[in-house]
């Protein structure tokens, strides 16, 4: 089956269930923010205006403005679109580097093995926060920094799922057909042991989308997220809530995009991973 | 069977304290290369440079990391967990100060998710594809989604404000019971909303999948009852991936609850390790953490040696869960 | 100042300081004794508690603890900055370099300690003032007593305190305020590291209970012989750091008093049952620039900057505009503040042609900052107008451990512009010693290396002629002001917001809250 009838024949059966619909709709709106942004949007999500600030939602200002005056709508529209970033950058690091170790992990030898596992769980138990304050402490606050923190968080989380499904792989009568038939290691690790793990992989890491953002939002709280005046969700609710005294607007938008945008990955990766496990398409 | 599991309790034993080794090493490397004169941070103007050479030389950071290591683990075996420089206190009675306010409200609010979650999530389960069904999805998600102190100050204005049925701070001045358990409803709430949402998809997610197995496919052909099927077997083999995901939780929750501490003024380790960082207070985020990792460690070790108990198919070391979680 | 180091004065009902010219205080100072005792009154503070002891204190929140716990000298009179004495039934200024006192008797320290003594003041002062003893920590607070010679005990209740150099500010910033505090020395021989949480003192109240992140509680110390009894039974200090749940408790009765920023407690105006008045400050805020570092050290690069923003449009958008414009390093409520500084005005014209003339057209410069709103918002407020000169400034906001290192050292010649924050006290001399040529590496980040100011301070460090020192200290303004180095911003204000009931006390602008004082009306 080609790759694209494949992919079809998926959205399908995703938008086939009603939780499925709504969020493939809600992850489209989102995706096409997030890449058109500065043509979706009515302002220049930094320009200043404090004269105007706190003004309510208008004509000119669909969501109003914020504490220095700028266009709400505009610095949300560009909030999807950094929060993207930072979520398809975390995420495919950690998927690439969790991957790659936890396949590792199921070739070695017991001891290598060994040790791959104890730093995925160095990393775990290691607390976040401790580690997200030292970064920024050394390299200042930025985008970059809250990608590394999340990827190398996210690490041993797909490494584990990468090893065990690997672990499950290895005894399947065609790998052993193909390492009979002499087929070198690297051959076998990318055409046949990736293809068949990434699927579970790729559902896993539509459903940290929401993680990461919001993982990023408490960041942008404790002030370690990106830098002023880039607009992020986590700093648009933190702005709100800080200056929620004066206007309840920002904070209640954010929040509600923020959950909506949540509700639309986890919806859309649930469905996805409906559809493609066969073992929850048996009704029962 | 018992010679196996011996052997297998003294390689994770062993494992577990290379993973607190390899933590504390990580610890010690990012404080080497973090900048920040404590004093400075400490006293501001009033620090002069002589009290800031003093004050690096007692935490002991003009030492290479071997030797900081050395003694930090030396110290710990002697019972040690450090001094705090500052106030000249040792660190473990300030993580026993506010080590059981933590572990209530962690407690409270894994307990709280559990009775609310996995309930709901047999209910989506067994009612898949119904109205309901697609209710609680978004609700659970909606709670999953919305971060932790937002979530708080919409409670904090709700019920402490508007309402006035529930106090605003989170702990209490007397230490009387009843004012204290009244103070912690809140931040409970807060704090587990977002693993109700979270056990609640988990329980549901895992019984769907149990629940077109082979081997409840077969008791349903030998006439066992549906309720039979439901709770005694597809729930059960769904409490795994709950557990451990309780397990990790219990161990995150520790050390994470920052911003639930900060919006309800509740003293908390995490809250600890987060002032001790800002100040560059290293002897007391060293304590810290350690008491953290250790924790998250042993809890973990106790949830992955409750599995063999839950479900004999899971053998040690290669099961599907993988070894170490 | 108002003290005369002549020889023969008698500071009987204590120096008459110049206290806030021109500020208006809003309450009038309200009779202790003989007013209705409550039983509880239910502070905040915002800062966590370190230690309750004037040798190693931390922050405000450990001072005004300390400061009710302990007996001073001389301490201010309810809400003002004058002197009377307290502990001390005399205090004579024999020389310009030797000051005696006498101690009341009869006064008591708390859990059985005995009475006060002349050997507990020489103790406390010593131990902040001379060098360590027997393996004691040093004080971080060793410069309060600055040319401290050391404390005679002539009598039990008699001593006398020999300085090597007079000192104009000894007895404002020293003498009644947290170093001059008088511990027992009995107790904290005998607790040790214990002391800083089990202090034992004679003032008003005591300490209960200590919980680091949680609060103080405070009773009323029985055997307490001074006049400013305290109208509470119990002062609960609690700990609240985030600002919102500080708003929230007000909102809710469970906090009868506490301080937030201007615009933090606008919103609780119209609550019923509660007052909310701005009070100014004397903090001083400013956005500097680094001398020392590429075109900046060209004074029209510095002038130009100057004149490319808009002080006021940053206020506006950094405290809501609750807060007054600062435009010289004294705060008006300090002696020697200049009346006559420039006030800027932005000219978005001249500043072009400023940069025109020293030849920089697209300059690029690094604005660093505490990662806090005002200093967030000021600062995009800064970048975009500064972008409208032709000045591309990136802001670089650091949480607090990175933020105060970053003028230090050798990362402060790396330093270009930043914007920061001291708090004052009654002194020109405190407020303007961190930009002496000594203090560069330290804490003078604009690197400002002048002879003529150091001499300047050190001259009115030991001037006794009060116009004259007002002279030298309008001077070192001028001087300040010539280098177009600091954009002056504000002294900031504080919202107050209590219970309608209640009558705070403090010493104006200054912070320190006397909780002894509080009343309810």
């Amino acid at each position: 089956m080609s790759v694209l009838a494949g992919v079809t024949s998926t959205l399908r059966k995703v938008c086939g269930t009603l939780t499925g619909a709504v969020g493939f709709a809600i992850v489209l709106v989102v995706m096409v923010c997030a890449i058109f942004a500065p043509w979706v949007a009515t302002h220049n999500p930094d320009a200043l205006d404090v004269m105007n600030r706190f003004a309510a939602p208008s004509g000119a200002h669909w969501f109003g403005t914020d504490h220095l005056g700028r266009d709400l709508f505009s610095r949300m529209v560009h909030g999807a679109s950094v929060a993207m970033q930072i979520a398809v950058l975390a995420i495919g690091t950690a998927l690439t580097l969790g991957t790659a170790l936890g396949i590792l992990a199921a070739y070695l030898p017991p001891r290598s093995e060994r040790f791959v596992l104890i730093v995925f769980d160095v990393i775990s138990s290691f607390p976040s926060l401790v580690l997200a304050l030292a970064v920024v402490a050394v390299f200042g606050p930025s985008t970059a920094i809250v990608v590394f923190v999340v990827a190398i968080t996210l690490v041993p989380h797909f490494g584990r799922v990468a090893r065990s499904q690997t672990l499950t792989l290895k005894s399947a009568p065609f790998l052993e057909a193909e390492r009979i038939l002499g087929a070198s290691w690297p051959r076998l690790v990318f055409f046949h042991v990736l293809p068949n793990i990434l699927g579970p992989l790729v559902i896993l890491a539509s459903m940290d989308i929401p993680v990461v953002i919001t993982i990023e939002a408490g960041l942008s709280f404790l002030g370690l997220g990106v830098r002023p005046p880039l607009a992020s969700w986590g700093t648009l609710i933190q702005d709100g809530y800080t200056y929620i005294s004066q206007t309840w607007v920002p904070v209640v938008v954010s929040s509600v995009a923020l959950g909506l945008a949540t509700l639309g990955f986890t919806l859309f990766g649930e469905a996805l991973r409906d559809a493609v496990d066969p073992r929850i398409g048996r009704e029962h | 069977m018992q010679a196996e599991t011996a052997r297998y309790l003294a390689s994770r034993l062993v494992t577990t304290v290379l993973i607190v080794f390899g933590a504390m090493l990580l610890l010690f490397t990012l404080s080497s290369i973090v900048p920040g004169d404590p004093a400075a941070i400490l006293l501001g103007p009033q620090a002069t440079p002589e009290y800031s050479k003093r004050m690096i030389s007692e935490m002991g950071l003009d030492q290479p990391i071997h030797i900081r290591l050395w003694r930090f683990f030396s110290n710990v075996l002697s019972g040690n967990l450090g001094i705090d420089i500052v106030s000249g206190r040792s660190v473990w009675s300030m993580v026993m100060a506010v080590l059981p306010y933590t572990i209530v409200l962690t407690f409270s609010a894994i307990f709280l998710a559990v009775i609310t979650g996995i309930p709901l999530g047999i209910f989506a389960a067994t009612h898949r594809g119904s109205l309901l069904d697609n209710i609680l999805a978004f609700i659970s998600v909606a709670f999953i989604a919305v971060p932790g102190f937002v979530i708080a100050i919409f409670l904090l204005l709700i019920f402490a404000i508007w309402l006035n049925w529930l106090p605003v701070l989170g702990t209490s001045r007397t230490g009387d019971w009843l004012d204290e358990f009244r103070r912690m409803i809140l931040p409970t709430i807060a704090l587990s909303l977002g693993w109700i949402g979270f056990i609640a998809r988990l329980v549901r997610t895992s019984m769907l999948e149990v629940m077109g197995e082979n081997y409840i496919r077969t008791s349903r052909a030998y006439g066992l009852s549906e309720r039979l099927i439901t709770y005694k077997y597809a729930l059960k083999n769904a409490c795994i991936p709950t557990i451990t995901i309780l397990g990790l939780g219990i161990g995150r929750l520790l050390g994470g609850a920052v911003l639930i501490e900060i919006v309800f003024a509740r003293p908390g380790l995490g809250r600890l390790i987060y002032g001790a960082i800002s100040e560059r207070n290293y002897p007391v985020v060293q304590g810290a953490v350690l008491v953290v990792v250790v924790v998250f460690v042993l809890v973990n070790l106790i949830v992955d040696l409750s599995y063999s108990a839950i479900d004999p198919r899971i053998r040690h070391g290669s099961g599907a869960q993988g070894a170490g979680g | 100042m108002g003290n005369k180091l002549s020889r023969r004065r008698v500071l009987v009902t204590g120096a008459g300081v110049a206290a806030a010219a021109g500020v208006g205080w809003p309450w009038v100072a309200l009779a202790q004794s003989g007013a209705a005792t409550r039983p509880l009154l239910t502070v905040r503070s915002a800062a966590d508690f370190d230690l309750i002891d004037p040798a190693h204190r931390r922050n405000p929140t450990d001072g005004n603890v300390m400061r009710v716990v302990y007996q001073r000298l001389m301490q201010p009179k309810p809400n003002s900055s004058e002197l009377e004495l307290d502990a001390a039934s005399e205090v004579k200024q024999v020389s310009p370099t030797i000051i005696d006192f006498k101690l009341k008797p009869g006064q008591m320290f708390s859990d059985g300690f005995g009475e006060m003594t002349a050997e507990d003041v020489k103790f406390s002062f010593e131990r902040i003032g001379l060098p360590p003893v027997a393996g004691a920590k040093e004080s971080a607070y060793k410069g309060d007593w600055l040319y401290l010679v050391g404390v005679e005990v002539r009598g039990k209740y008699d001593g006398r305190i020999t300085l090597s150099q007079p000192r104009a500010n000894i007895y404002d910033v020293v003498i009644a305020d947290g170093s001059g505090c008088i511990v027992c020395k009995k107790a904290v021989e005998q607790r040790g590291t214990e002391f800083g949480i089990k202090p034992v003192g004679s003032g008003q109240y005591q300490v209960v209970s200590l919980d680091k992140q949680k609060g103080a509680v405070l009773r009323r110390n029985p055997g307490y012989k001074g006049t400013r009894r305290g109208a509470f039974d119990e002062v609960n200090v609690r700990v609240i750091t985030d600002a919102k749940t500080t708003e929230l408790a007000l909102r809710a009765g469970e906090l009868d008093f506490a301080i937030l920023a201007p615009a933090a407690a606008d919103p609780l105006r119209g609550v019923s049952g509660l007052t909310v008045s701005d009070q100014p400050s004397i903090a001083y805020v400013w956005m500097g620039m680094n001398m020392e570092k590429g075109p900046l050290a060209d004074l029209r690069v510095r002038q130009a900057i100057r004149l490319g923003v808009d002080v006021d449009q940053m206020l506006l958008a950094g405290y809501n505009g609750k807060v007054p414009r600062l435009n010289t390093a004294l705060p008006p409520q300090i002696m020697g503040h200049w009346r006559e500084a420039p006030v800027y005005k932005r000219n978005v014209a001249e500043a072009r042609s400023l940069l025109a003339a020293a030849g920089q057209s697209n300059l690029k410069l690094r604005l660093t900052i505490l990662n806090q709103p005002e200093y967030q918002n000021m600062a995009l407020v800064a970048k975009a107008l500064l972008a409208e000169i032709g000045v591309n400034v990136d802001v670089d906001a650091q949480p607090g451990g990175t933020y105060w290192s970053s003028g230090k050292a050798d990362v402060g010649k790396n330093l270009e512009l930043y914007m920061s924050r001291f708090n004052a006290k009654h002194d020109p001399n405190f407020v303007l010693q961190w930009f002496t040529p000594g203090q560069i590496g330290e804490w003078n980040w604009s690197r400002w290396n002048s002879a003529e100011f150091d001499g300047l301070f050190k001259a009115a460090g030991s001037e006794t002629d009060p116009a004259k020192r007002r002279a030298m200290v309008v001077d070192m303004q001028r001087a300040m002001d010539k280098t177009s180095a600091f954009v002056w911003l504000t002294n900031e204000a504080s919202g107050l917001v209590h219970k309608s009931w209640l009558k705070p006390a403090s010493v104006p602008g200054w912070g320190d809250w006397q909780y002894a004082d509080f009343s309810a009306g």
